[in-house]
């Protein structure tokens, strides 16, 4: 685990965001989508990087995504995934659901501080 | 072949080399660029496990629903196949529902009588103690040797108490009637622990003699006669004339030893009564305290009988505890189990049949199987595919069974004889319907195991036009083994209701001593407050009887304490004169009036009948049964001799001299065994015996009349006598003799309904299998035929061949009922359970069976012109 200060743990369950994410894009195989999270957050996003491959197990059991055998761009075999319906249905939901919990963890930092 | 884990180790291992691709591009060495891609992918081992985890939850919910789905599939296609042969299937199934139909409804018996637990607290502690008269206890017991065991026992019993059985005449604001009812010592309620509905049990103070105006009411008297109103309670009511408060109401499912008494009162012995050692009239009960078993409490008890044998010597019988719950069940436990075990042979039957039905069925299938098989369906599937329509067979069975079990348990509780224990509490539930359950899977099991088995072994040659349509070498053999069982399993049913019939008929050959015909019997009770006097008592009674004499039509009339094969009596210990106590005959005891040899038909062997003469003052007279006469006076002449008995004390022994012998009596019933029997005259009876019968007597009138004509002539020359009197326990001696034969026959006959379906069913499995197998044989006898073989000779061929495995299970059936033979002989009458005659007979009745069933088939296939046969594939 890295220490640097200026990064943030990740937040329980945002991990199968992020994936979800990154596979409304396209299909992807899991060093693809890690790669991607890693400059889209500009490092910010501290992970074990190994962490991702349960997470896309247990979306793919809870066939929010879907896999199958493909060979990469330097022709390697590769696992893809993809998102299916029911993954983008999920990442709408729970993208909305970030976006409020942002805004209202905003609005209460922000708040002009109130004397007496 | 690559493992399922192989995916998971390509998939890191490419991340570890794309990530270090994409370090050494930074800049990093190629070493150091590999060493931290493995660093920053984090615990190697760790997310390993947890994808593997995350793998195989998943592979076991994927399997599990292609499982499912393939099960959903199989019961589609199952019953599709079942509907496409709507015949067959519902002949299989009203064949396995008939056989879990009878093993439901006797279960759903079995389960109220045997194996529900008493609905008493603890209910293994309850025991029943008594007197063991001859070894024949625990019999009833005389107060005071209750109160002397109460007295001794204190360390065995929670609590010991006594329950005298009595009717009373009850009267409130309402009309009066007759009810029974117990009087009951201090703690028989506290006992069997089973709390009251409304108000309260007796209290101890209330079990003495003038406190005891208090009564409890059962259920049923309650919501009959009082419209279940709680204020009943502390409401007065008079029995036998005498005020008495009502405390309490039991709850319905209250009853000891059955649900026979509508009203308790404590017993409230007198000092007199409890001095009384000669007089058995009590039940007793006891909860034995907490970890004695009832060996040590008989051990201890054994002790106290001697004790007390020692202050009493002429009472020698000692004492015997069992547990009540055994000794309520009694003897229907062998006959419960006689007639589960015969439900089951039928249910077997059942199967037997249902899997030969299969066997054809899967026979003529064997192409569609093959096709499967070629198709790549692995045998596994295809034994599950039959599997599944067995199954789906067993599941209607079940249904139709369950409801055929319905209607069966009520009609056997309709037609059952009374004194069956807690019958009534019979019904179809929750444990009863998992048997049904249960018993339709094991069915299904059995009987579509074997056929799917050998379905799925069907191969491809089957798939060739020119393969003959049916079975091979080895099915047939598998269906001979199932005629086999067939024939034997109902032999074995046959058997035992060819014996259980014949018992019965034997006994219904037996003369019961007297002649019951035309005679109508009927009690009467005089309240003790009105008839405290003896003579008053007798006048009475001979006022009655005189009475009835006069009725138009009646021959004879006359009154008994106890009328044979009815309620009531007792027994006691008599000495011949120069005979000392330890030679005490114990006998029943029988007052009557002078006319009642005359009105029951018993004959006079020797001496004299009672004659109006006889009366208390003059000479003491007794008339023996002939057992009596033989007992007591064996190799002499009884006539003249002098008895001592029910009266009197050794210092004046009331000697009673025989004057005459009569016949013997069963008063057991038909099948119970001769006792010997004593009479005295009422006008002579001992002054306290008319305390021992509760003033009771029965009516024995021998008439021309209709029964009912005679009992409401009757009613009203009693009531001519006393307005206050009922009759009650009405019936004519033909229905007692017919009641005492009730429960042998209802036992025969259900054996022989069930073995009956059985020998049918096991007809048409023979049949079914025979006409199979000749057919595949079709080819050979056309050329047998086409030969010179007459009609006769391929009869004989056939029918010869099909002897075989019915040889076979006839043999089977013989050891099979022969083992079980043990089980039915304390049920057999006059008969042994090896009855070479009975065995014999329902052998020649299978055999001709049979023989008629492949006959049939084996004529029609002689019939064939051969020409036919030849050509035929």
């Amino acid at each position: 685990m890295g220490n640097e200060p200026d990064n943030l743990e990740l937040v329980k369950g945002s991990l199968d965001v992020l994936i979800l994410k990154a596979l409304s894009r396209g299909p992807a195989h899991g060093y693809a989508i890690s790669r991607w999270i890693r400059l889209v957050t500009k490092d910010a996003l501290q992970v074990e990087e190994g962490a991702l491959y349960p997470a896309l197990h247990r979306l793919d059991a809870r066939r929010l995504i879907a896999s199958e055998w493909g060979v990469s761009e330097n022709n390697r075999r590769a696992r893809f995934y993809r998102l299916t319906p029911k993954g983008a249905k999920e990442l709408e939901r729970e993208s909305n659901a970030w976006r409020r919990f942002a805004r209202a963890m905003g609005r209460v930092l922000d708040a002009p501080e109130e004397s007496g | 072949m690559r493992r399922p884990g192989d995916d998971l180790e390509d998939e890191i291992s490419f991340h570890l080399e794309m990530r270090a691709r994409e370090l050494v591009d930074e800049g990093w060495p190629q070493e150091e660029a590999r060493a931290e891609a493995r660093h920053r992918f984090g615990d190697l081992r760790r997310i390993r496990r947890q994808c593997q985890t995350i793998r195989k939850e998943q592979e076991v919910h994927v399997r599990r629903a292609a499982y499912l789905e393939e099960l959903l599939k199989d019961l589609a296609y199952g019953v599709r196949q079942l509907w496409a042969a709507r015949g067959f299937s519902a002949v299989a199934v009203l064949t396995l529902a008939l056989g879990i139909g009878a093993t439901t409804s006797i279960f759903g018996v079995l389960r109220a009588v045997l194996l529900k637990p008493l609905a008493f607290e603890n209910p293994e502690r309850i025991a029943l103690v008594g007197e063991n008269w001859q070894n024949l206890g625990p019999v009833n017991v005389s107060v005071g040797n209750f109160v002397d065991w109460r007295r001794a026992s204190s360390d065995l019993f929670e609590h010991l108490a006594a329950l005298g059985y009595e009717s009373f005449n009850l009267s409130d604001t309402g009309e009066p009637e007759r009810v029974l009812g117990a009087r009951v010592s201090h703690g028989f309620f506290e006992l069997l622990g089973m709390p009251p509905q409304e108000g309260r049990w007796f209290l101890a103070e209330e079990d003495r003699p003038g406190n005891a105006s208090v009564a409890i009411l059962s259920h049923r008297l309650w919501v009959r006669r009082y419209g279940s109103d709680p204020g009943v309670v502390g409401r007065e009511v008079r029995l036998n004339g005498v005020a008495h408060v009502v405390v309490g109401v039991m709850p319905k499912e209250f009853s000891y030893p059955a649900d026979d008494q509508d009203l308790w009162v404590p017993a409230a012995f007198t000092p007199a009564q409890e001095a009384m050692h000669d007089e058995h009239y009590l039940d007793v009960i006891g909860r034995l305290r907490k970890g004695i078993s009832y060996e040590a409490a008989q051990a201890r008890l054994n002790a106290i009988g001697e004790e007390l044998e020692k202050l009493y010597p002429n009472d020698t019988s000692g004492i015997k505890i069992v547990p009540y719950g055994e000794w309520l069940v009694g003897d229907y436990r062998t006959r419960l189990l006689i007639l589960m075990g015969a439900a089951s042979l039928l249910l077997l039957i059942a199967c037997v049949n249902v899997a030969n039905l299969l066997l054809a069925r899967g026979a003529a299938r064997s192409r569609e199987m093959a096709v499967r098989a070629a198709l790549g369906a692995r045998a596994g599937r295809l034994v599950r595919q039959l599997l599944a329509e067995t199954s789906l067979l067993a599941a209607l069975a079940s249904v139709f069974g369950t409801l055929l079990g319905f209607w069966m348990t009520e009609a056997l509780i309709a037609r059952a004889p009374d004194g069956i224990p807690r019958l009534s509490e019979t019904g179809i539930d929750p444990a009863v319907l998992g048997f049904t359950v249960l018993a339709a899977l094991l069915a299904s099991l059995l009987a579509g195991l074997l056929p799917a088995l050998s379905g799925a072994r069907a191969e491809i040659p089957a798939l060739r036009s020119e393969h003959r349509a049916g079975g091979s070498r080895s099915q047939g053999r598998i269906r001979y083994a199932l005629v086999s069982a067939e024939i034997a399993l109902s032999l074995a049913l046959l058997a035992g209701a060819g014996l259980l019939v014949r018992s019965a008929l034997e006994m219904g050959r037996v003369e019961p001593g007297f002649d019951p015909q035309g005679v109508l019997s009927a009690r009467v009770t005089l309240p003790r407050d009105a008839y405290r006097d003896a003579e008053r008592v007798v006048a009475t009674f001979e006022r009655i009887v005189e009475g009835a004499g006069e009725i138009p039509g009646v021959r004879r009339a006359a009154v008994t304490s106890q009328v044979p094969m009815g309620p009531g009596g007792g027994s006691n210990g008599l000495i011949p004169e120069g005979k000392t106590r330890e030679d005490v005959v114990h006998s029943r005891l029988r007052m009557v009036s002078a006319d009642y040899f005359a009105a029951m038909g018993i004959p006079l062997l020797e001496g004299r009948l009672f004659q109006s003469s006889d009366r208390r003052g003059s000479d003491l007279v007794i008339v023996v049964s002939e057992a009596l006469a033989k007992t007591a006076f064996p190799g002499e002449s009884a006539l003249g001799k002098r008895i001592s008995c029910c009266e009197g004390s050794p210092e004046d022994p009331k000697w009673k001299t025989v004057i005459g012998v009569v016949g013997d009596v069963r008063s057991r019933g038909l099948g119970g065994e001769i006792e010997p029997e004593f009479y005295l005259p009422i006008a002579q009876a001992p002054p306290a015996a008319w305390e021992w019968i509760q003033r009771t007597l029965t009516l024995v009138v021998k008439a021309d009349s209709k029964p009912d004509v005679l009992v409401s002539a009757l009613r009203e020359k009693v009531r001519g006598v006393d307005d206050a009197l009922p009759l009650h326990g009405i019936a004519t001696m033909e229905e007692r003799v017919f009641r005492s034969l009730a429960q042998p026959r209802f036992l025969a006959a259900l054996l022989l309904v069930m073995s009956l379906l059985g020998l049918a069913l096991a007809s048409v499995g023979v049949y079914g299998v025979i006409g199979y197998v000749a057919s595949l044989r079709a080819h050979e006898i056309g050329v047998r035929m086409a030969l010179g073989a007459g009609a006769r000779d391929v009869v004989l061929l056939i029918v010869r061949q099909a002897m075989a495995p019915v040889g076979m299970g006839m043999a089977l059936g013989l050891a099979l009922s022969l083992a079980s033979s043990g089980l039915l002989s304390s049920q057999l009458f006059a008969i042994r359970p090896n009855d070479p005659w009975t065995l014999l007979g329902v052998g020649a009745l299978l055999g001709l069976v049979a023989l008629t069933a492949s006959y049939i088939p084996a004529r029609r296939l002689a019939r064939v012109d051969p020409k036919e046969s030849l050509y035929r594939v």
